[in-house]
């Protein structure tokens, strides 16, 4: 019961994904092949990888990939191209006739069902194009960064609801938000240059990234030699300043901090046994000083992982 | 001062293009009752109007599907060099138009002796609505093509993404969205097909359209009767385009 898709070599995607029902995060830098993988699931990337779900390939006669309309699927793109001469009650219930009241309320576009494409904020358009593909009923919803320009309360309503409605069997969502992939989703896979990484569920993501820029791409922001060849990663959001043994792997080190570039923000320095680790963080913080941390959930890797905060 | 002299020079430019409808409107007006009385000028407004629906049909039919097949066409090669065909075809003198037909309609070719065994070749209706096809059909697909392909690609994508079938597709979207431009394309086909006199006055003398017949009423009667037949002329062939025009709110 799986939606898997395998990248040959030859193209720009590597790798292969496999997800069980779910939701799933799909995350990377710009450029790094989010959308096409993506688009060649929806069937729009031309010639692409052999998709299969719960067994039956997604291929028409002749080896031919499936088209984007057989395909169980609705995609929902960074920018929805709403048809501008349509109401938003039409661009639904052409959809799915019927369905245009049956909108999950908490998308909020009961509102703008009389109104056209041009008369909604970029907020509004894609919380339209979700309801449109929500009435599509697919198998898999794929979403690419569909709701980037959605505010951020509204947008946490929406994935919250995404992952207790569960809309879909497959809901699979790109996003740059780490904190969104990391809450919201079943498993996190993330590319680097083409290359497909093999998905992990948030926590084990956290815990054994895959490489330096992985890591560095989840937050971490430096290491510590742990003694036995292998390092430490440090990540501001599971660091502690002091030391908290019941809570965690404590290292003794020499810490202190500055106050940071802006009124909300610190930075912190932490040196032990001649390496320096550094980062910005939030400005409240009861001491400025401590001859430790703790490391909550600390993640030990085989690389090193240089810190690139620069110290004034 | 400078946005007054554009407009002067807008008013001056707008006054010479109106000036021959305004001329064509008084003076034609003075025997336009009597103009069709004139020997061949009725029959020629119904060969006219008969051959133009014939020939806007066969227009529309095959430079409707041309249109959308070059918008899917993946090689730039393929569309530029159908771009240029176009524009070369749409740019021919239709006087040389009008003698490449007539050779290639005359008996001693391979086609012309084939259609001459079935129909007469030259000189029929059929010349006339093969001439003012040959003249209109470049307008047509050319400004077709354009419309076609002014519609983003991502709102086909979308709907197909979203399970909707190509033909769904075409009868929510791309339909709606190129009718404008088509009804542009169809109007200008027109105007084009009840004027088209070049290729006409070589291949098609007879039966003799419309604008033959003001050609000929020019020689044998005077230009204050041809002037009156223009006029005719004019009423049946450009309202559509003016009315479109002005419909949509904006220059050709």
């Amino acid at each position: 019961m799986s939606l898997r898709a395998h990248f040959g070599p030859g193209g720009f995607l590597q790798g292969e994904v496999d997800w069980p029902r779910g939701v799933h995060a799909l995350m990377g830098p710009s450029g790094s092949g989010k959308t096409t993988l993506l688009r060649h699931l929806a069937g729009l990337g031309g010639p692409g990888p052999a998709v299969t779900l719960d067994g039956s390939r997604w291929q028409a006669i002749a080896s031919k990939p499936l088209p984007p309309y057989r395909r169980p699927v609705a995609y929902v793109p960074q920018h929805p191209s709403l048809v501008p001469f349509k109401t938003i009650a039409s661009q639904i219930a052409w959809i799915q006739p019927g369905k245009s009241s049956l909108a999950p309320p908490v998308l909020d576009v009961s509102a703008l069902l009389s109104r056209f494409p041009k008369e909604l904020s970029g907020g509004q358009q894609q919380q339209v194009a979700l309801a449109r593909a929500l009435a599509a009923d697919q198998t898999v919803l794929l979403l690419d960064e569909s709701l980037s320009q959605v505010d951020q309360n509204q947008r946490r309503r929406i994935m919250q609801w995404l992952g207790r409605a569960r809309p879909a069997p497959w809901i699979v969502f790109s996003t740059h938000q780490l904190s969104e992939a990391l809450q919201f989703s079943d498993t996190v896979t993330v590319i680097q240059e083409g290359k497909i990484f093999a998905a992990k569920t948030p926590d084990l993501l956290l815990q054994s990234p895959d490489n330096p820029a992985m890591a560095r791409f989840l937050g971490y922001c430096g290491s510590f030699p742990a003694g036995d060849g292998r390092h430490i990663l440090i990540h501001p959001a599971r660091t502690l300043i002091g030391a908290y043994p019941g809570l965690g792997l404590v290292l003794e080190a020499d810490v202190h901090s500055l106050p940071g570039p802006g009124p909300l923000e610190r930075r912190w320095s932490v040196k032990r046994q001649g390496n320096t680790v550094s980062w910005q963080g939030v400005a409240a913080s009861p001491v400025d000083r401590a001859r430790a941390i703790t490391l909550i959930a600390a993640a030990t890797v085989p690389y090193s992982l240089d810190s690139q905060e620069e110290w004034p | 001062m400078l946005k007054r002299a554009g407009g002067l020079i807008t008013v001056l430019t707008l006054v010479m293009a109106a000036l021959p409808v305004l001329i064509l409107l008084t003076e034609g007006a003075r025997h336009f009752p009597s103009a069709l009385q004139s020997p061949g000028a009725l029959r020629s407004l119904e060969v006219t109007a008969l051959s133009g629906a014939v020939s806007m049909l066969v227009i529309f039919a095959v430079g409707l599907p041309a249109a959308y097949w070059l918008r899917y066409v993946p090689s730039p090669a393929v569309r530029r060099a159908a771009g240029v065909i176009l524009v070369l075809a749409l740019l021919m003198p239709p006087l040389v138009l009008g003698l490449v037909l007539a050779y290639v309609l005359a008996p001693a070719t391979w086609a012309g002796q084939w259609l001459n065994s079935v129909h007469a070749a030259s000189n029929s209706f059929f010349a006339l609505i093969l001439a003012e096809i040959y003249e209109a059909m470049p307008y047509f697909v050319l400004t077709a093509w354009s419309a076609v392909n002014a519609i983003p690609r991502a709102w086909e994508e979308d709907a197909w993404a979203l399970h909707k079938t190509p033909w769904q597709t075409f009868r929510f979207v791309l339909w709606p969205a190129s009718r404008p431009g088509l009804i542009t394309a169809t109007a200008m086909a027109w105007a084009r097909i009840v004027g088209a006199f070049g290729a006409p006055v070589v291949v098609a003398y007879h039966p003799t359209a419309l604008p033959v017949q003001i050609w000929i009423t020019i020689e044998e009667t005077g230009l204050p009767q041809a002037l009156s037949l223009a006029l005719w002329l004019v009423l049946i062939g450009l309202p559509l385009p003016g009315l479109l025009t002005w419909r949509q709110g904006r220059t050709p």
